[in-house]
């Protein structure tokens, strides 16, 4: 792994996350020899073709049917299949390369992007990573492979945003493009229309897929602490604005914080994760936060 | 409304600053590249209209500021205020208090609440006290003492009216007339200075007419400071005239004073009353002896009338000696002491020596010298003491002339470059020249080198006029309107007639030709005049040029006739009783010319100039009158190393030695006689811009100049209003920045 791919790997998450392991949320279709359950384990899902029986088979796959009419033991072969496969949907506009402190947005959603990947496939489940703003920036397809965790990195690593962003539209794209319900993570500031947004999360849930939202902020956005005369130069192509923060700090805290409410509200109402990412603290930290919870609340779930 | 500190008015314009700091702050700010827009902007249009109202509402209140202080700076006032909620605004005051000779007017027994015997200068003190003391607090106040001059002894307005207080205390009266004009003109270009809203001048004085004789001019002064300087009359002392005699001179006729010889000394003495004064004593007093020396009775002295007497004094000593005219009884006549008696110094000598250079010295009959007939006038018998020496012009050299008191050049035809060099030495050192011409004297030598190139002689000689060799055609003298001090006692028919005396031949003498620039010689006066023969039925010819003229010349005097000495052009010579005075008050004018300085008017300094072995000596005057000494150092004036007595504002004799010298000089000043008229203005001929407050008593004189006074200024209020604003603004900054 080359220095660039380094850095978006947080060894110490990694190994935090690791120990915890990802559990979804919902039982996936498929397995393979994981934690995950399936209640089609062992069972034909999409019948593949007969082969005759020899010794050692599961008797359980025996087709008796054709036994029965053909006196001969044959056993059922069923379609090979993956694991859960974890959508990962980086949002790549303009908004999210701003940064106060060390990380831009961007570069922080690399990260969460990376650690989630390497996590996923290192547990032979499948990834595909896309990275968008208007449309879709950048993907990599599904795959259950190590191997392709370096394609991954190296796309993570090369992506820039620059563009505005339309994170409704791609959801409603993935949407209809992944039929096969799976988990999606959407990591983005979600700086967009807001009931568009929750339409797009809407829509995948209503396919199946699980929906984990990590809401990436930066300190500063969260906190508004400017002082003084600013002009705030906005990304996106916004007009600027002169003004003196430190005296509308209190009314831009309220609108903030209902932003965050509604998007979680709408979030939890539709039964997804919500996660927020304060870009100040560290990876390790949200991600082990986020995965024993995650733990926890599927361990109920489990038979 | 008007501003006493209008200039600060410019200030105004100062209200920009805080527009121009609100706009350069504006340009002021950091740059924050920033992805949650859409929050900020929300946040902004929610607060935008209420931070541009708090933006107005602050930059109101910092514009409000700046422009009330400049306001305040430029100290607004409402001049016709009367009211006085904020204490009565304060005043910057002049005193003028008159401290002329009148003021010491004794004031009869009961008159004015005053215990009688004080004089008016009394209540005039106790009316500038009760002037200042009637100023409100935080007031400044100057003090003036006004004569004909005008004596600053606070001419920068103080706060501190203890002092004021000490300085009326210390004022004294002094011997000069009034003339209150300078005294008001000091005061406005004082109070010009100032920058207040209350500007007051008190002029405190009897109200004498002669203080007054410029009123036109006070009256334009207030005038022209209407509105912002206020002037009020005080007037203190009696409303009657009193009756007033004095005595209003005392000289020395002849101007010559040799000792043991009776000396004619003219007393002047003037009523100034409505009414006749009979009986009137004057004595004559020698040294302060208590014996006066001489007396006369004056049956009667009319109102207005000035009868100059002359009383005869004979010094024994050489050296100095004062002599004293007085009424025999001065409490009889009048209640004014200072115009009672009048003194003089003179200088008496053992004789007077005089050098005559003859031109015409070689005749064979001494009558035909030039000198013959000057020698038989001034020195008729051998031992008189006025001596004359003969010589002629070769033995001229300043050692020589210097054992004279005058030298006179007759019918002399030219001069040496070493003869003139002589001259101007001899000038230098206090000298008299006396130039008679003649038919020897070469004109354009005298006026190429006496007159332009040395400016000795007081006019250039021109072309004779006139034939002596008849007795036809002639001039005579003027008959009167002698202004010279020379002629002067010819005024005064008693003394005898100058103008018969005949000149059939003369050099014209011009009293209007053009002065060469010679920084020794001073301007040339006429002593006397020709007059034309009167027309047939007149009585008096026309006046015509100049017959003799002087002219002052270093510290000496130079004397021009323009006929001859002799009879040869004029029969002035023999011309019985008139040549005699006529010289010898040359002479005398020159030995007093030598000597003045002894006799001085009020305020004119006295000087002694120091010889050249004396200059670092330090002089000592002691003044009889106030009984105090004073040491003079030594100045420089011109060339001359002098030491100056300026304080001679008391008449009297005072007495000088320079330190280290065993001789001591005496000299006298002498009253100004102008203020001796009572004569009062009435009060409708005041200034009438000037407000008229009288003197009654002390309380309801303070509170008539209280009343007197209105006007009100803002400027503390306005800086009251100034912090409120600025803790307004404090305030408000702080809860404006407050985040919302």
């Amino acid at each position: 792994m080359d220095a660039q791919h380094a850095e978006l790997l947080d060894s110490e998450a990694i190994s935090r996350a690791e120990a915890l392991g990802l559990h979804a949320r919902y039982v996936v279709e498929g397995y393979m020899s994981g934690e995950h359950k399936s209640p089609y384990r062992g069972f034909a899902v999409e019948f593949a073709q007969h082969r005759e029986y020899t010794h050692g088979d599961d008797t359980r796959h025996v087709d008796w049917k054709v036994e029965a009419r053909t006196d001969r033991l044959f056993v059922k072969q069923y379609e090979q299949e993956t694991n859960y496969v974890a959508n990962i949907l980086l949002d790549g506009s303009e908004s999210m390369m701003y940064a106060s402190g060390e990380h831009t947005k961007l570069q922080y959603g690399k990260m969460v992007a990376a650690v989630l990947s390497y996590i996923i496939l290192h547990q032979r489940d499948a990834v595909a990573l896309g990275i968008f703003d208007e449309n879709m920036k950048d993907y990599a397809p599904r795959s259950d492979s190590k191997a392709s965790l370096h394609d991954i990195m190296a796309r993570l690593a090369a992506f820039d945003g620059t563009q505005e962003t339309d994170i409704a539209a791609t959801l409603h794209n993935m949407a209809v493009q992944t039929p096969r319900k799976g988990i999606f993570i959407v990591i983005s500031d979600f700086f967009d229309e807001e009931e568009a947004v929750m339409e797009g999360i809407q829509h995948l849930r209503f396919i199946g897929h699980e929906v984990i939202v990590f809401h990436t902020l930066d300190p500063y956005e969260l906190e508004f602490p400017f002082n003084g005369l600013v002009e705030f130069n906005g990304l996106e192509n916004v007009p600027k604005i002169l003004t003196r923060p430190a005296e509308i700090r209190q009314t831009y805290q309220r609108e903030f914080d209902a932003f965050q409410t509604r998007i979680k509200d709408g979030c939890e109402k539709n039964g997804v994760h919500y996660v927020l990412v304060d870009t100040s603290k560290p990876l390790a930290q949200i991600m082990s936060n986020y995965l024993s919870f995650r733990m926890r609340t599927s361990k109920g779930k489990q038979h | 409304m008007s501003f006493l500190n209008s200039i600060m008015l410019a200030g105004l314009a100062a209200v920009a600053v805080p527009i121009i700091i609100h706009l350069l702050n504006r340009r002021k700010f950091k740059t924050v590249t920033w992805a949650a827009m859409k929050f900020v902007k929300l946040s902004v249009d929610q607060n935008q209209r209420r931070m541009r109202i708090e933006d107005l509402i602050l930059l109101l209140i910092r514009c409000a500021l700046v422009a009330l202080l400049a306001l305040a700076l430029a100290r607004p006032a409402l001049k016709d205020s009367s009211t006085d909620v904020l204490g009565q605004t304060k005043v910057t005051g002049i005193v003028i208090l008159d401290n002329s000779y009148s003021m010491d007017l004794r004031l009869k027994a009961g008159e004015s609440g005053d215990s009688g015997g004080g004089a008016t200068f009394e209540q005039a003190r106790k009316a500038a006290k009760a002037t200042v003391d009637a100023l409100p607090s935080g007031s400044a106040v100057g003090v003036l003492l006004a004569s004909d001059i005008v004596r600053g002894v606070i001419d920068e307005p103080t706060y501190d009216l203890n002092q004021a207080h000490a300085e009326l205390d210390r004022a004294q009266v002094s011997h000069h007339a009034t003339d209150l004009f300078p005294a008001v003109e000091s005061a406005v270009n004082i109070l010009k200075e100032r920058a207040d809203l209350r500007k007051e001048i008190y002029i405190v004085t009897d109200g004498q007419a002669s203080g007054w004789q410029q009123n036109a001019d006070i009256q334009k002064l207030i005038e022209d400071n209407q509105g912002d300087i206020d002037v009020y009359v005080l007037r203190v002392g009696e409303d009657t005239v009193p009756g007033n005699l004095a005595i209003t001179k005392v000289d020395v006729s002849s101007g010559l004073t040799p000792i043991n010889h009776p000396l004619r000394i003219e007393v002047e003495v003037a009523n100034h009353g409505k009414d006749e004064w009979q009986d009137v004593t004057v004595n004559l007093y020698v040294d302060e002896r208590p014996d006066p020396v001489d007396q006369v009775n004056i049956p009667s002295v009319n109102a207005g009338e000035t009868v100059p007497v002359p009383l005869f004094a004979r010094l024994e000593k050489e050296g100095y000696h004062s002599i004293r005219a007085s009424f025999n009884d001065p409490e009889r006549y009048d209640s004014l002491p200072a115009d009672n008696q009048n003194r003089l110094v003179v200088n008496a000598v053992s004789d007077v020596r005089l050098l005559v250079v003859d031109g015409d010295g070689a005749a064979s009959d001494p009558r035909d010298n030039e000198s013959f007939f000057l020698d038989a006038a001034l020195s008729p018998v051998d031992d008189h003491y006025v001596q004359v020496d003969v010589s002629s012009p070769l033995d001229l050299s300043q050692a020589v002339l210097s054992k004279y008191t005058a030298v006179v050049f007759a019918n002399v035809e030219r001069f040496t470059e070493d003869n003139i060099k002589a001259m101007r030495d001899y000038l230098l050192n206090g000298g008299g020249l006396i130039f008679y011409p003649g038919d020897q004297v070469d004109g354009d030598h005298y006026n190429e080198e006496l007159f332009k190139k040395h400016g000795i002689l007081p006019s250039p000689w021109g072309v004779p006029v006139g034939d002596s060799s008849q007795d036809e055609e002639y001039q005579e003298f003027q008959k009167r309107g002698y202004e010279h001090p020379v002629t002067a006692p010819w005024e005064n028919p008693e003394f005898g007639s100058i103008g018969s005396a005949r000149t059939f031949r003369w050099l014209p003498l011009s009293d209007a030709a053009e002065q060469p620039e010679v920084e020794e010689a001073g301007l040339p006066r006429v002593v006397l005049r020709y007059e034309s023969r009167p027309d047939e039925g007149e009585e008096e010819g026309e006046l015509g040029g100049p017959a003799i003229m002087e002219r002052d010349w270093g510290t000496g005097r130079v004397f021009q006739f323009s006929s001859t000495a002799d009879i040869d052009w004029s029969d002035l010579a023999i011309r019985g009783p008139s040549v005699v005075p006529l010289l010898y008050r040359i002479i005398g004018n020159i030995q007093a010319n030598r000597d003045s300085g002894l006799n001085l008017r009020v305020g004119e300094p006295f000087r002694k100039v120091l010889a050249a072995n004396e200059q670092n000596k330090e002089g000592l005057v002691f003044d009889k009158g106030a009984v105090q000494s004073k040491t003079l150092t030594p100045e420089t004036i011109g060339d001359a190393t002098v030491l100056q007595y300026p304080d001679t504002h008391r008449a009297g004799v005072y007495r000088f030695s320079i330190k280290g010298s065993s001789e001591t000089n005496l000299f006298a000043v002498q009253p100004n006689q102008r203020e001796s008229d009572l004569l009062k203005i009435e009060d409708g001929d005041l200034p009438a811009d000037a407000e008229l407050i009288k003197w009654e008593n002390d309380a309801n004189f303070k509170a008539k100049v209280q009343e007197a006074r209105v006007g009100a200024e803002y400027w503390l209020v306005i800086l009251l209003i100034v912090l409120a604003l600025a803790g307004l603004e404090t305030f408000l900054a702080q809860k404006f920045s407050q985040s919302k």
